[in-house]
């Protein structure tokens, strides 16, 4: 499953590309919005904060069809040395999400702007993700903006065009570092309307500013502290997450958990059907074997151990997985490969499994949030033999069923799941 | 796995310098020689954030040390075990047969906690580094038993 991103700042504390100042980087003006805050009051911070947001800005614009045109700004101002790796600054994308414009700047106290654009930015596969995918086609650019020292200011401007999914986006605007001013503006055609959720922050409401426009701002954001032992990022931040809703009768997408449901339904449909190969190694695995639980463990066993962890993610298949019949004759496969090959295995045993999708990091999704595609795991809910799905439903917090952990690091543990049969929930009913 | 760890068994040498400490006539052995990853935990005097661990773990570090020839152990730290239930250490210190045997756990059998919690589990593993800076005392067998 596709994972979650890490924030400019924490990107920057993990990579050095080497000193600030590129050689690329070439005389140019600023533009007037990040001048405007060379003498802008610094936000409340410490003598330990390295560098602070004076500004940033987000405007989503959503276009009749469905794409969204999305354009971020940010300025900086560096305080102490370890605030120069901020000038290293990655820029995410993928064929659903391509950069149409990218820019950096910096104005230093003393002496002319510098510019650096999209053709100094040093192209290359994600770093420093916490990932485990063998191939993907996500892709950062990285711009080293120079002179980003003490008393200087950086800023950048980056143009996207997404192709989402789901109709949803996230406006981040919590740091590590102290952040004066946040804008998010959201553009939206005739007749579309939106669904906004807070997470760990009160709720705001927007100002109009004329037919589908709507503001945000929010001044003054404190830090987040990095301690160690502390919840995941998306836990513990604080976020805007906004779903877009079209107007009835066109193709409304993916608008309830359910809508994501189906969706992801649709996508492992026939992929679980097991091939000729799959019944006769079911046969030979459980041959002899007497009790079904005892056939369901011969069969976790031999997805642990026989069935490789490769994650190979391109396009739709970040979320869809491989049939079956490839994932076992392969033999390798991400988790959402090997819960299918598993769920297929088990269906020749007479078990009904469930294919579900989570969050590992606590707090990423939550029980108010929109649908979204913020999963980074699948695993396999499975029904215990001689329990009925009607009586597992019904209970309003059982413990009924087991969800099997089948990702690359045996042994395989079977966690206690609040029993949900649906093929997608939020991650804090799955946990 | 099991063919694995065989390996590993088999093929780990390595040296630690200065983890025997030289006084006189005695050797100066701290019994954490696995606890160096806990030695900054939790040191700093306040907490923000809820305490999260992302599963609940135990460790067990079961180390016998081959002492040099006519070289015995003189004194070794009590047991010491701390157990808060959901945290647990625990440091035992054997000798015999020209071996030093060291056996360590420790346990955090929790995921989450407020962080008003944070002061007690602060004071556990200020025993835990307290447990691992104990030390074993060893002595030439000759200068041990010309003392007895």
């Amino acid at each position: 499953m596709k994972l979650l991103r890490l924030s400019p700042a924490v990107f920057a504390s993990l990579l050095a590309f080497g000193p600030p100042g590129s050689r690329l980087a070439s005389a140019g003006d600023a533009p007037q919005w990040v001048h405007a805050q060379v003498n802008a009051p610094l936000p409340a911070h410490d003598d330990k904060t390295n560098a602070v947001v004076l500004f940033s800005e987000t405007i989503l614009t959503v276009q009749p069809n469905g794409r969204i045109k999305k354009l971020e700004r940010e300025v900086l101002k560096i305080l102490r040395p370890d605030g120069e790796a901020l000038g290293t600054h990655p820029f995410y994308f993928d064929p659903q999400s391509p950069i149409t414009a990218l820019h950096g700047w910096c104005v230093p106290a003393v002496g002319k702007d510098y510019e650096v654009r999209e053709k100094d930015a040093v192209e290359s596969a994600v770093i420093g993700l916490d990932d485990v995918s063998f191939v993907t086609d996500e892709r950062t650019k990285t711009l080293l903006i120079p002179a980003a020292t003490p008393g200087n200011i950086i800023a950048y401007e980056f143009e996207q065009e997404l192709r989402p999914y789901v109709m949803v986006d996230e406006w981040d605007f919590q740091d590590t570092i102290p952040v004066r001013e946040a804008h998010f503006s959201l553009e939206l055609p005739r007749g579309w309307s939106y669904k906004s959720n807070w997470v760990n922050y009160p709720e705001r409401t927007p100002g109009e500013a004329g037919a589908g426009r709507f503001s945000w701002a929010i001044n003054d954001v404190a830090p987040v502290r990095i301690e160690q032992w502390m919840p995941p990022w998306k836990g513990i931040a604080s976020r805007m997450v906004v779903a877009f809703v079209p107007p009835t009768g066109q193709g409304a997408g993916i608008q309830s958990w359910r809508d994501l449901g189906t969706w992801v339904q649709n996508l492992i449909h026939g992929r679980r059907d097991p091939s000729p190969e799959i019944k006769q190694k079911v046969a030979e695995l459980t041959a002899g074997v007497p009790s079904l639980w005892g056939k369901m463990q011969a069969l976790a066993g031999f997805l642990q151990t026989d069935i490789r962890y490769v994650a190979i993610e391109l396009g739709i298949g970040g979320h869809q997985p491989h049939p079956a019949a490839d994932v076992f004759s392969r033999r390798y496969g991400d988790c959402k490969d090997k819960v299918t090959l598993l769920s297929a295995m088990l269906k020749e045993i007479g078990v009904e499994s469930y294919y579900v999708i989570i969050n590992t990091e606590r707090g990423a999704v939550t029980a108010s949030t929109p649908p979204n595609l913020q999963f980074n795991h699948a695993i396999l809910a499975i029904a215990l033999p001689g329990i009925s799905r009607r009586r597992w439903r019904r209970r309003s917090s059982p413990i009924r069923s087991w969800a099997a952990c089948c990702s690359s690091t045996p042994p395989m543990s079977l966690r206690r799941l609040a029993g949900y049969p649906a093929t997608c929930r939020p991650t804090t009913a799955c946990w | 796995m099991g063919q694995l760890l065989d390996e590993v068994r088999r093929g780990i040498q390595s040296e630690i310098p200065g983890w025997a400490a030289i006084a006189g006539q005695r050797a100066l052995l701290p019994v954490g020689l696995f606890g160096a990853e806990d030695k900054r935990i939790f040191v700093r005097e306040t907490r923000v954030h809820p305490l999260y661990f992302r599963f609940r773990s135990q460790t067990v570090d079961d180390a016998t040390i081959e002492l040099p020839p006519n070289w015995q152990l003189s004194s070794a730290p009590q047991f010491r075990k701390d157990n808060r239930g959901v945290a647990v250490y625990s440091m035992l210190i054997e000798a015999g047969n020209g071996a030093l045997h060291l056996k360590r756990e420790l346990t955090l059998n929790m995921l989450l906690a407020k962080a008003g919690y944070y002061g007690s589990l602060q004071d556990f593993y200020q025993n835990v580094r307290a447990g691992d800076e104990e030390q074993a005392v060893l002595m030439p067998a000759k200068v041990l038993g010309a003392r007895r």
